[in-house]
């Protein structure tokens, strides 16, 4: 079971819907029928969790709501540490992750 | 309690046994008064938006105080980029809202408050400071809404306190005790005051040592003995007396609201009296708070901006606009008007300093010139979106009408716009339009922009004394190569 952490930023001016990001990115793990954004549950091998200090996790996806980068993550740790700032990285992100946890 | 829920702000305001009057009456339930409830519900939300991972980077800090996770509107900060953050939060909440969300005032006269009783009792011994520490970790522990109360009725502006014909009209001590104080007056125009479970009092202008009695800094329950309010009225607020209103309200769901606050005769325990005479730290006082506020209205109004113009952009694609080059060009001056307040406000905050007692206060400069902006740009963006609107925003029928069954379909036949946009729709976009720039949402977005955090030219005077204009004068002479021995 591999820990992933979902960090985000602030949210004072997003040029994309970050929580539909997460959103669709767990899709790509989850069944649909057991999809549910705000309960994570483990699917596939891949557990989703907001980040939370003194955890530490496999990789910790950092959604910033631009290029400005400014999400706190001071207090968490991990192993891999995923830096989104557009909606467009949607795939590369889930290609990361699926090579990460070993599903392909 | 660490942070409250959304349900438990509204539950510990039913508790409160506030006095608040409107139209001649006393409000038996302010918690659930039409008239109030939406901007109780933008209160709401500073608590909502605060247990959201989506925003929690913004909504919440450590607690200087006690380790704690805690509320971002219970902060001292700590650092610029506390004070960045804030201005960010204040975006967010301007855009979740477009309202003014009420609880920025108690952020910041509580960080004024901090700072200046530290000073005050370096000069004078006293404990005004460990009294405020001890009052702000309530606050933090309770994550309650205060509001800072600052502007008295002022009666003769060309007179001081103590010259004024009726005392009462800049709040006052009228009673020194053993155990405490009573203060009698008011504060006027008292943003979020109803919605507030704290009131944090402060004097209004700089003071002279005959004005003793009005130097006074204190914190009371909003519901103490003694307090009551009465609710100022808004453009348009009894459209949501209406039944069923909802399109007519243009924001049917947030709102903002000022109430004159009345102190007659309050009693004042004495761990809560934080300033009590010292005169010559009022202006510190006054100057450090009015310096945070202004910074704030770089964060809320461009929330509200944002709002606005996305209102105004779909207003023209509503209408068959979109491509029309002139239309293009007003969207674009809003942003670039929007951004540049948002820049001041980043600003300001970015050039802050450490105070004394250890928190952050902005750069006043930048924070005046930041509210000077916000005392003009708001207008324009306002006078734009009516311009892309339309005279429709201000003609057009009510929902009553475009809901009955006679008149409704000759309103959706004769007002649709563009194919694929219902006309439902498009009233709804024109009403917010109408709420922002005229309605109840126009007395956070343009009046309180022009007076709130102090009237343009007190921004003036401040820019006048911070503004460097020596060192200007000697970097034009070394330019021009003026030599004072040649005059």
């Amino acid at each position: 079971m591999k820990l992933v952490g979902i960090k985000y930023c602030g949210g004072c001016n997003p040029k994309y819907d970050r929580a539909g990001f997460v959103q669709h990115l767990q899709e790509a793990f989850y069944q649909k029928e057991d999809f549910c954004h705000k309960d994570f549950k483990d699917q596939n091998g891949i557990r989703f969790e907001y980040a939370q200090a003194g955890v530490f996790y496999d990789v910790l996806i950092v959604v910033n709501g631009c290029e400005r980068s400014c999400a706190d993550t001071g207090t968490l740790s991990g192993n891999y540490f995923l830096n989104i700032t557009s909606a467009s990285e949607l795939e590369s992100a889930a290609g990361f992750l699926k090579n990460m946890t070993d599903i392909l | 309690m660490p942070m409250m829920t959304r349900d438990q702000y509204v539950e510990s305001l039913r508790k409160l046994n506030l006095k608040v009057y409107m139209f001649g009456e006393l409000i038996e339930n302010p918690v659930d008064h039409p008239i109030i409830r939406p901007s109780m519900n933008s209160v709401a939300a500073t608590y909502e938006l605060a247990q959201m991972p989506e925003y929690e980077d913004l909504m919440t800090a450590t607690s200087s105080l006690t380790g704690e996770k805690i509320n971002r509107f219970t902060h001292l900060h700590q650092s610029t980029e506390d004070l960045v953050k804030k201005v960010k939060m204040l975006r967010l909440m301007g855009q979740t809202t477009a309202s003014c969300f009420q609880r920025c005032v108690g952020l910041d006269a509580a960080n004024a408050v901090f700072s200046t009783t530290f000073e005050i009792d370096k000069a004078y011994g006293t404990n005004y400071h460990q009294n405020f520490i001890n009052y702000w970790k309530y606050i933090q522990e309770k994550d309650y809404t205060v509001d800072g109360a600052m502007t008295d009725p002022k009666g003769d502006r060309g007179l001081s306190p103590s010259q004024q014909a009726d005392p009462d009209l800049y709040l006052r001590v009228v009673e020194r005790r053993p155990d405490g104080i009573v203060v009698r007056g008011a504060k006027a125009h008292q943003t979020g005051i109803v919605n507030s479970h704290e009131v944090l009092v402060m004097p209004t202008i700089a003071m002279r040592p005959e004005d003793k009695d009005w130097a006074i800094s204190f914190a009371v329950p909003s519901d103490t003995e003694g307090i009551f309010m009465i609710y100022g009225r808004q453009s348009c607020d009894t459209r949501k007396l209406e039944e069923g209103a909802d399109i007519d309200l243009g924001n049917a769901q947030f709102g903002g609201h000022a109430a004159l606050v009345i102190f007659d005769n309050v009693f004042v325990p004495k761990d809560r009296i934080f300033l009590d005479g010292e005169t010559e730290f009022a202006g510190m006082l006054v100057e450090r708070f009015a310096g945070y506020h202004r910074q704030s209205y770089g964060g809320c109004k461009v929330g509200v901006g944002d709002v606005l113009i996305g209102a105004a952009a779909l207003a023209a694609e509503y209408n068959g606009v979109a491509k029309a080059s002139h239309i293009k060009d007003k969207l674009i001056e809003m942003i670039h008007l929007n951004e540049t307040l948002y820049s001041c406000g980043i600003a300001c905050s970015c050039e802050g300093y450490k105070t004394k007692a250890g928190n952050y206060q902005i750069d006043l400069l930048l924070a005046n010139v930041c509210k000077q902006n916000v005392t003009r740009y708001p207008y324009e963006i306002t006078r734009l979106a009516e311009d892309i609107a339309g005279g429709l925003m201000v003609t057009m029928p009510s929902e009553k009408d475009f809901k009955a069954a006679n008149i409704g379909p000759y309103i959706e036949k004769y007002l649709k716009g563009v194919a694929g946009v219902s006309t439902e729709n498009r009233l709804r976009i024109l009403r917010l339009i109408e709420n922002i720039t005229l309605g109840a949402a126009a007395v956070g977005y343009r009046t309180e922009s022009m007076h709130g955090a102090g009237s343009p030219q007190a921004q003036r005077i401040m820019i006048s004394r911070q503004g460097n204009l020596e060192h200007k004068k000697e970097l034009a002479k070394k330019i021009a190569g003026i030599k004072e021995d040649k005059n």
